[in-house]
C-alpha cells in the first residue's frame, strides 16, 4: 500500500508540475505588463481627473462669487438709484411747494397791505369823521345810527370785515355794530383784550392787533385793524375794524398743489395757528391747545425761508415749506406741508401702482420700503404686516431688518443684512439692502428692499460643472445654509435655507468664513467625502461662504470604469493564456501521461495494455518503443504457463480416475500419459480389471429376482387402482342419480306452483283491460265536454266582441249626443232670453252624453280585459284538448297492450301446465334408476377390495428383491453404458406386457455382450 | 234678470297645440251667436296650392266653405298627440248685423275640447304676445288666472289673402 | 261644356270637358304604347301639391287632355264617372288660392261633393308659371316602376322593361348592374334572401358610379327592382337577359 501510495504521488507531481509550472510561466509573463500599465493608468487618470474636478469647482465658484457680486452690486445700484429718486421726488415736491407758499404769503400781504390802505382812506374821509362827531353826541346819535349803520355794513362787507367799532378817545365806545360790544362800553378797564390793545394802538396811528382770545367775546379770538380819526391834530377816537375769524381762509383753503395730504397754514410768534387746520374740527386759531413746535416754525419766525422734512404739529412727517409773513407789523410764519408718504409716494394717473410698487414690481422685489429715520415704516409696496410700524420699536424689532435699519442710522451707509426668517413675510427668509437718504448729513429717511432669495439661490444653482452629486451652496457665519441645497434629497429636509438642524460645520465654511479661500479633499455637511472648494464672500456686513463641492465617488467614477474595464481586460488575458498554455502543454504532457498509465496498467499486471502514440517526436518514439518491449514480455511468460499446466493437467486426471474406482466405478481406467504418471496408471488398470469382472456376476443374478417381483407387483397394484376408481364412478353416479330425481320432483312442485301463478296473472290481466276500457270511455266523455267548454268560450268570445262593436256605436252615438248638446246648448245661447228653457235641456243632454261616454268607455275596458282574458282561456281549453286527445290515445293504447297479455298469459299458464305433468313423471322413473345402480356400486366394492389383498403381497416381494439390488449398486462394471433399468410404474401404458418385455431384451442384450 | 244670466253666452275652444308654460290653458273665444254649428266630421277636399292653414273646403248646407286649421294658422306646433278633431261652422259678424254687410262663412278645424260657457267674468286683456300669437289676427287676447283667451279676428284670416298666394302647402 | 270627365287624382275630384279629352287609358296599355320614353305625363295631385316625384298608384289611368297650345298626358287615379252634365255652378269659397283659379276656374257640386273643372289652357300657364316639373313623371320611369306584370315584348327594349333608373345613369353602366344583379339573384335563389346591396358591387362600378355621379340609393333602387323583377321570370330569360346585358358592354 505505502509504497502504491508512493507511486501514485510521483505520478502527479511529474505530470501537475510540468503543467503548472507552464502555466505560471505564461501567465507571469502576460499579467506582469498589463497590471502594470493598468496601475500607472489608474494612479495618472485618477490624479488627473482630480485635477481637473478642482479647476471645475474652482472656476464654477468664482463664477458664483462674481455672479452673487454682481448680484449685490446690481442691487446697490438699484437701491442708490431709488435714493436718487427719492431725493429727485422730494426736490420736485418741494419745488412745487415753494411755489404754492409763495404765491399764499404774497396773498396774505397783499390782504393786509389793502386792508391798511382801505382802513386809513375810511377813516380819512371827511364824512366818517363827520358821522363820528354825530356818533359822540347823545343827541344825534339815534339819527345817525339810522343814517350809517346800513352803509357801514355794506362797507363792511365790501371789505371782508366782520364789525366795526367806535371808540371815543377815552376808550368808551360810541358805535359798534358788533353783537358782543356795546355802547357805552369803556375799553380802559378792559385789559389783556385786543380791543384795548387796538384801541391804544389806534389812537397812534393805523395799525393791525394780532389775534388773541378775548374776553369781552367769551374767549374767542379776535384780531382788528384799527386807525385814528382826527381832526386836524385832534385825535377825536379810534375805529376797530375787526377781521373775521376766517380771514385767511379763502387762502389757506386753497389746496391747489397740495395733493391729498397738503395743508397750508399760518402760524404767530406764540407758536399758535392763524389760522384753521384742515385736520381738526375744532377752530385752531389761536387756540393754545394746538401749540406748532416745529423746526419750520422756529426758522420761519426767524426770518428764514426754507424747507424740510420735519415731524409736524400732528407728528406726521411731512415735506415742510415756511416762509415769514412780514406785514402790517404782524411777524407770521406761512408754512405749508404734505405728508412724506404722498410725497415720496406719487401715483401716476390711471395707474394701479405706485411708483415704488410698480418699481419693486419691475425689478422683482418682493417688498420695498421707506422708513422715517425713526424707523417709521411710512411707506410699504407689498403693505405687510410690517406696514406702519416701527421697526426698531415695534413688533418686529428683534427682526435683521430691524438690525440694519439700525446699522445704518449709526453708519449713514447702505447695510445689507443677513438672510434670516422674517415674520412680515410670512416667516419667509429675507435679506434686506437698507440705505439712507441723507439731508444736511441727517439721516432724513431710510431707502431698503428685501431682496428675492430665490435669486441668490439661482445663483447657486448653475451647477453645470458639478455633475450629479455636486452641491453649491452658501453659509452664513452661524454656520446654517443660506441657500438650498441642490442635494436637498439627501438631507432629509424639506428645506435646508437656515435648517437650524442642519449646521454645518466643516473645513471648508470655517475656512472661508475667515475670510480664506482654498480647495481640497474634505467631508460635507452629510459625512460624505467630497471635492470641496471654497470662497468668502463679503458685502457691506454680510459675511458668507461660498462652498462648491461634489462627491469623490462621481469623480473617480471615470477611473472605476477605467480599472473595472482594464481588470476585465486582465481576466480576459488570463482566461486566454490559460486556454493557450493548455493547448502548449497538453501536447507534452498527453503523451507522458498515456506512456505513465500504461505503465501503471503493467504494474497492475495488464500485459496487453499498450501506450498510446500521439506524438511524433522523441517521447513518440520512446511510447512505441515501451509497447514493444511489454509485447516480448508477454509471450515469454505465455510459454512457461503452459508447460506448467500439462503436467497439472496428467496429475489431476490421474487422481480423478483413481477417484472414481475408490467409489466403485469399475469401468473407469487410468489414462496413461507419456509423462511420469504413465506408468502408476498403468498397474492401476490391471488390479481394476480384475475386481470388476467378479461383482459383475453378483448383480446379474440379484437383478433377475428383482426383476420378476416388480412385474407382478404392478400388475396387482394396477389392478387395485382400476377397482377403486370403477367403485368410485359407481357411487359419484347414483349420488347424481339421487340429486337428479329430487331435482325433478322440486321441478314439478314449482311447474305446479307457476302454472297457478300464471292463472293468477291472467285473471288480474283480464281486470286491468276491463279498468283500463273504463277510463278510456271517461278520457271520451272528458274529451267530448272540453270541446264542448271551448266552443262556449269561443261564442263568448264571440259574444264580447258583439259587445264592444256595440259599446263603439253607444261611443259613437255618445259622441254624436254630445255634439248636439254642444250644438243645442250653442243655439239656446244664441237665441238669448228665449233660449234658456231649451239651455237647460241642452245641458242634462250634454251631461248625460258625457255620463255614457264616461260608461262605454269603462265597458269599453272591460270588454278588452274580457276579450284579453278570453283569448287566453282558448289558448289554454286548446291545449287542455291536446292533453286529453293524448290521453285517450294513451288509455287506448294500454287497453291494447293489456288484451296482448291477457291472450299471452293464457297461453304461458297451459304450457306450464303441460310442462308440470312431464316432470312428475320423469321423477318417477329416475327413482329406479338410481336404486339399480346402488346395486352395481356395492358389487364394485367388493372387488376392489379383493385386489386390494393380493396387491399387497406382489408388493412385499418387490420388496425384497431391491434390497438386494441396492447392495451391489455401488459398482459399475464395466461396458454398461446405464444402469440397469427398472421399470417404472409410469412407463406401463395399456400395452404394458410390450414394454416390459422391452425392458429385458435390453438387460439381456446388456448381459451377452 | 240676475247678472248672470245677462252676462254674454260665448264658445271656447281648447287649443291644444300651442306651448304653455305650466298650468295655463289657451283657448279660442266665440261668441254663442258667431257658432253656427258644431260637426263631427265633413267631406273635406283639397284646395290646389292651399297654404298650410287651408285645409281644404267643404260643402255646409249648400255652400262651399273654407275649411281652416285654426291652431296652424297661428303656427301653434307643439308635438303631442291631436287627439280627436272637430269642426265648428263659424261667421264674421253676428246674427244681428246689418244686412249690408258681408257676412262670411267657414269652417274651423279645432280639438275637441269645446264648451259653451258664460263669458269669462273678470278676464284682464293681456298683450298677444304674451301668449304667442300674432297680432293682426285677433280681435283681443285676454287672461284670467291660469286661463288665456284668444279672440280670434276671422275676418282678417278670411281676408287675408295677401298670405294665400303661392304660399306652398 | 256639355258634359264632362269625373276624374279622382289623389285626394282630388276634377273634372274634364269632354270636349277637352283626346283619349283615355288604362295606365297598363299606356305602358306598353308605343310612345316614346321621354313622354311626359302630369300628376294633377302632385301638381296641386307642388310635389316633385310623382309615384303613381298600383294601377292608374291616362288621359290625353287638348289645351291651346299642345295635349297634354295626365295621370290619373281613376276615372270615376264620364258623361256628367254640370248643373251646379258654385262660387269660389273663402281664400281660394290664385293659382287654384288658374288652373280650376270652376267648381261644380255633384253628388254633394265639389268638383274642381280643370282647364287644360290654365294648367299649362300656371306650370310654365312655376316651372319646377312638379308632378311630372317620365314614362321611362313609369315603364321602370310599374312593368311587374308586363312580359318583355319581343321587338321592344328589354332592358327597358326591367328597370330604369330616375336618375341619369350612363346606358353601360345600367346594363352592367342590371347584369350583374341578374346573376347574384341566380346564385342567391336557393339559398333564401336574395337581397343585394349596393355594396356587394364590383370595386370598379363603383368607381363608375362615382364618376358619373350616381347616388347610392337610386343605385339600391336599380339593383332591388331588377331583383323584384327577376322573381316574374324564368331562369331561361333571366340567363338571356344577363347575357344580353353583359354583352352590350363588351
Amino acid at each position: 500500500m505505502s509504497e502504491n501510495g508512493k507511486q501514485d504521488g510521483m505520478k502527479k507531481n511529474s505530470g501537475v508540475g510540468i503543467r503548472a509550472k507552464l502555466l505560471f510561466w505564461l501567465l507571469l509573463i502576460a499579467l506582469v505588463p498589463m497590471v502594470v500599465v493598468g496601475a500607472v493608468g489608474y494612479s495618472l487618470s485618477s490624479a488627473s481627473l482630480e485635477k481637473q474636478s478642482f479647476d471645475n469647482l474652482e472656476a464654477t465658484l468664482t463664477l458664483q462669487k462674481k455672479s452673487l457680486e454682481d448680484y449685490f452690486s446690481e442691487r446697490t445700484r438699484n437701491l442708490e438709484n431709488l435714493v436718487d429718486d427719492v431725493q429727485i421726488l422730494k426736490q420736485k415736491e418741494f419745488t412745487k411747494m415753494t411755489a404754492v407758499k409763495l404765491q399764499k404769503e404774497k396773498q396774505v400781504s397783499s390782504f393786509f397791505n389793502t386792508h391798511f390802505l382801505d382802513v386809513a382812506s375810511f377813516v380819512d374821509s371827511p364824512q366818517q369823521k363827520k358821522a363820528f362827531v354825530d356818533f359822540s353826541s347823545p343827541d344825534s346819535f339815534a339819527a345817525s345810527n339810522k343814517k350809517y349803520s346800513s352803509f357801514y355794513s355794506e362797507w363792511l362787507k365790501d371789505q371782508g370785515l366782520a364789525s366795526m367799532i367806535m371808540v371815543a378817545a377815552d376808550g368808551h365806545v360810541l358805535y359798534s355794530n358788533d353783537d358782543l360790544i356795546k355802547s357805552g362800553l369803556s375799553l380802559q378797564n378792559q385789559t389783556g383784550t385786543p380791543e384795548l390793545t387796538a384801541y391804544k394802538k389806534g389812537m397812534e396811528e393805523v395799525s393791525f392787533t394780532d389775534f388773541s382770545r378775548s374776553s369781552l367775546r367769551d374767549g374767542s379770538p379776535a384780531a382788528y385793524f384799527s386807525a385814528p380819526v382826527q381832526k386836524e391834530t385832534e385825535t377825536l377816537g379810534v375805529i376797530l375794524f375787526r377781521l373775521p375769524n376766517d380771514a385767511f381762509a379763502g387762502i389757506m383753503q386753497d389746496r391747489t398743489g397740495l395733493g391729498e395730504t397738503g395743508e397750508a397754514y399760518m402760524v404767530g410768534p406764540d407758536g399758535m395757528f392763524r389760522s384753521n387746520s384742515r385736520y381738526f374740527e375744532v377752530s385752531t386759531l389761536v387756540n393754545p391747545e394746538f401749540l406748532v413746535d416745529t423746526e419750520s416754525v422756529a426758522e420761519g419766525l426767524a426770518d428764514i425761508t426754507g424747507e424740510r422734512v420735519i415731524i409736524n404739529y400732528r407728528g406726521e412727517y411731512v415735506l415742510s415749506s415756511y416762509v415769514p409773513v412780514k406785514a402790517a407789523g404782524v411777524s407770521w410764519v406761512l408754512i405749508v406741508e404734505i405728508d412724506q408718504v404722498e410725497a415720496m409716494t406719487p401715483r401716476r394717473k390711471g395707474e394701479e401702482l405706485d411708483y415704488f410698487a410698480a418699481y419693486a414690481d419691475k425689478y422683482g422685489y418682493p417688498d420695498l420700503y421707506l422708513l422715517e429715520p425713526d424707523g417709521y415704516i411710512f411707506y410699504s409696496a407689498a403693505h405687510h404686516a410690517d406696514y406702519r410700524t416701527n421697526i426698531l420699536t415695534g413688533e418686529f424689532r428683534e427682526s435683521s431688518f430691524a438690525a440694519s435699519v439700525n446699522t445704518v442710522l449709526e453708519s449713514k451707509k447702505m447695510v445689507v443684512s443677513d438672510i434670516s426668517r422674517y415674520k412680515p413675510a410670512d416667516n419667509m427668509p429675507a435679506s434686506f439692502l437698507a440705505m439712507p437718504f441723507l439731508q444736511d448729513d441727517q439721516v432724513s429717511m431710510i431707502v431698503a428692499l428685501r431682496i428675492p432669495i430665490v435669486q441668490i439661490n439661482a445663483i447657486m444653482e448653475t451647477h453645470g460643472a458639478l455633475g450629479v452629486s455636486g452641491d453649491s451652496y452658501l453659509v452664513g457665519p452661524d454656520k446654517l445654509w443660506r441657500t438650498e441645497s441642490l442635494q436637498s434629497t439627501r438631507y432629509n429636509a424639506e428645506s435646508t435655507l437656515l435648517n437650524p438642524e442642519l449646521i454645518v460645520d466643516t473645513k471648508p465654511v470655517t475656512e472661508a468664513l475667515a475670510g480664506n479661500s482654498g480647495t481640497g479633499m474634505t467631508s460635507n455637511g452629510l459625512g460624505d467625502k467630497v471635492l470641496a472648494s471654497w470662497k468668502p464672500f463679503s458685502f457691506h456686513g454680510l459675511r458668507w461662504a461660498i462652498v462648491n463641492e461634489v462627491s469623490q465617488a462621481e469623480i473617480s467614477r471615470p477611473v472605476t470604469r477605467l480599472l473595472n474595464t482594464s481588470s476585465m481586460v486582465a481576466a480576459g488575458g488570463v482566461v486566454a493564456v490559460l486556454l493557450l498554455s493548455f493547448l502548449v502543454s497538453g501536447g507534452i504532457t498527453r503523451q507522458v501521461g498515456s506512456i505513465m498509465g500504461a505503465m501503471s496498467r503493467v504494474e497492475s499486471g495488464d500485459y496487453d495494455t499498450r501506450a498510446e502514440v500521439i506524438s511524433k517526436d522523441e517521447l513518440g518514439t520512446m511510447a512505441s518503443s515501451f509497447n514493444v518491449m511489454i509485447g516480448t514480455t508477454k509471450s515469454l511468460m505465455k510459454t512457461r504457463q503452459e508447460e506448467h499446466d500439462q503436467l497439472q493437467e496428467s496429475i489431476m486426471g490421474l487422481l480423478m480416475e483413481i477417484s472414481e474406482m475408490a467409489e466403485g466405478d469399475m469401468t473407469v481406467r487410468a489414462t496413461v500419459r507419456e509423462d511420469a504418471t504413465g506408468t502408476v496408471a498403468d498397474s492401476l488398470n490391471v488390479m481394476v480389471e480384475e475386481l470388476s469382472r467378479a461383482i459383475g456376476k453378483i448383480k446379474k443374478s440379484s437383478e433377475q429376482v428383482g426383476a420378476t417381483a416388480k412385474k407382478l407387483s404392478f400388475s396387482t397394484d394396477k389392478l387395485t387402482v382400476r377397482s377403486d376408481s370403477q367403485s368410485e364412478l359407481v357411487s359419484g353416479a347414483v349420488e347424481e342419480i339421487n340429486q337428479m330425481t329430487l331435482a325433478i320432483e322440486q321441478a314439478a312442485v314449482q311447474a305446479n306452483k307457476s302454472a297457478e301463478t300464471s292463472e293468477l296473472s291472467r285473471t288480474a290481466a283480464t281486470e286491468g283491460t276491463k279498468a283500463v276500457e273504463d277510463t278510456s270511455q271517461s278520457m271520451e266523455a272528458i274529451r267530448g265536454n272540453v270541446q264542448d267548454t271551448a266552443l262556449a268560450i269561443k261564442r263568448l268570445g264571440e259574444s264580447s266582441q258583439e259587445i264592444s262593436d256595440f259599446s263603439k256605436t253607444i261611443n259613437d252615438i255618445s259622441d254624436r249626443t254630445s255634439i248636439l248638446a254642444l250644438n243645442a246648448s250653442i243655439q239656446a245661447a244664441a237665441a238669448g232670453e228665449e233660449g234658456r228653457g231649451f239651455a237647460v235641456v241642452a245641458e242634462e243632454i250634454q251631461r248625460l252624453s258625457e255620463r255614457s261616454a264616461g260608461s262605454t268607455r269603462q265597458i269599453d275596458t272591460l270588454i278588452r280585459n274580457i276579450l284579453g282574458e278570453i283569448r287566453d282561456a282558448g289558448v289554454s281549453m286548446d291545449s287542455s284538448i291536446q292533453e286529453v286527445v293524448r290521453g285517450t290515445k294513451l288509455s287506448e293504447d294500454a287497453l291494447n297492450k293489456l288484451k296482448d297479455i291477457n291472450s299471452r298469459s293464457t297461453e304461458v299458464a297451459e304450457l306450464i301446465g303441460a310442462v308440470s305433468l312431464t316432470t312428475n313423471e320423469q321423477a318417477g322413473t329416475s327413482v329406479k334408476v338410481a336404486r339399480v345402480m346402488n346395486e352395481i356400486g356395492i358389487i364394485s366394492t367388493e372387488a376392489a377390495e379383493e385386489t386390494r389383498v393380493s396387491s399387497q403381497s406382489m408388493q412385499d416381494m418387490a420388496l425384497v428383491a431391491d434390497e438386494m439390488l441396492q447392495a451391489i449398486a455401488t459398482f459399475k462394471l464395466g461396458d454398461e453404458d446405464e444402469p440397469v433399468v427398472v421399470a417404472e410404474p409410469d412407463a406401463v401404458s395399456d400395452e404394458d406386457g410390450e414394454a416390459v418385455d422391452l425392458a429385458f431384451l435390453l438387460s439381456e442384450e446388456s448381459q451377452t455382450s | 234678470m240676475t247678472q248672470a244670466a245677462q252676462r254674454e253666452k260665448v264658445v271656447a275652444v281648447r287649443a291644444v297645440r300651442q306651448e304653455m308654460s305650466g298650468e295655463s290653458k289657451l283657448f279660442f273665444l266665440f261668441t254663442a251667436g258667431q257658432v253656427e254649428e258644431v260637426l263631427s266630421e265633413i267631406t273635406l277636399l283639397p284646395v290646389p296650392f292651399a297654404p298650410s292653414f287651408l285645409a281644404g273646403m267643404s260643402l255646409w248646407r249648400g255652400q262651399l266653405l273654407p275649411v281652416i286649421d285654426l291652431e296652424e294658422c297661428f303656427s301653434f306646433s307643439a308635438d303631442g298627440s291631436p287627439g280627436k278633431v272637430r269642426f265648428i261652422v263659424v261667421r264674421t259678424g253676428t246674427p244681428e248685423s246689418a244686412a249690408g254687410e258681408k257676412v262670411f262663412r267657414c269652417v274651423l278645424r279645432i280639438s275637441e275640447d269645446i264648451h259653451s260657457i258664460n263669458a269669462p267674468d273678470g278676464a284682464v286683456a293681456v298683450s298677444s304676445e304674451h301668449v304667442g300669437v300674432q297680432s293682426s289676427l285677433v280681435r283681443g287676447t285676454y287672461q284670467l288666472h291660469d286661463e288665456n283667451y284668444i279672440v280670434p279676428d276671422l275676418f282678417s284670416i278670411l281676408e287675408n289673402r295677401q298670405s294665400v298666394k303661392n304660399e306652398p302647402r | 261644356m256639355e258634359s264632362i270627365y269625373l276624374i279622382q287624382s289623389g285626394d282630388y275630384l276634377l273634372g274634364i270637358d269632354t270636349a277637352a279629352v283626346i283619349t283615355t287609358m288604362a295606365g297598363e296599355s299606356c305602358l306598353k304604347s308605343e310612345l316614346e320614353g321621354e313622354t311626359i305625363l302630369l300628376s294633377p295631385a302632385s301638381f296641386f301639391n307642388q310635389k316633385k316625384t310623382a309615384l303613381p298608384p298600383a294601377e292608374f289611368f291616362v288621359l290625353e287632355m287638348e289645351t291651346t297650345a299642345a295635349t297634354l298626358l295626365l295621370l290619373v287615379d281613376k276615372i270615376v264617372a264620364e258623361g256628367i252634365v254640370p248643373s251646379h255652378f258654385e262660387s269660389f269659397p273663402s281664400l281660394y288660392p290664385e293659382l287654384a283659379r288658374q288652373c280650376c276656374p270652376e267648381i261644380i257640386v255633384h253628388n254633394d261633393r265639389p268638383v274642381l273643372l280643370l282647364d287644360g289652357t290654365g294648367l299649362e300657364d300656371v306650370r310654365k308659371e312655376l316651372g319646377n316639373d312638379y308632378g311630372e313623371v317620365s314614362l321611362a320611369a313609369l315603364r321602370g316602376s310599374n312593368s311587374t306584370d308586363s312580359i318583355p315584348l319581343p321587338h321592344s327594349n328589354r332592358e327597358e322593361t326591367i328597370a330604369q333608373p330616375v336618375e341619369k345613369l350612363d346606358d353601360t353602366l345600367f346594363k352592367k348592374i342590371v347584369s350583374w344583379t341578374i346573376a347574384r339573384y341566380l346564385d342567391r335563389r336557393d339559398g333564401g334572401s336574395v337581397a343585394i346591396n349596393i355594396d356587394e358591387l364590383p370595386l370598379e362600378y363603383q368607381q363608375l358610379m362615382q364618376l358619373q355621379g350616381v347616388s347610392d340609393t337610386s343605385l339600391q333602387r336599380v339593383i332591388d327592382r331588377t331583383v323584384h323583377k327577376c322573381g316574374n321570370f324564368q331562369d331561361v330569360v333571366l340567363e338571356k337577359l344577363k347575357d344580353k346585358t353583359a354583352g352590350a358592354n363588351l
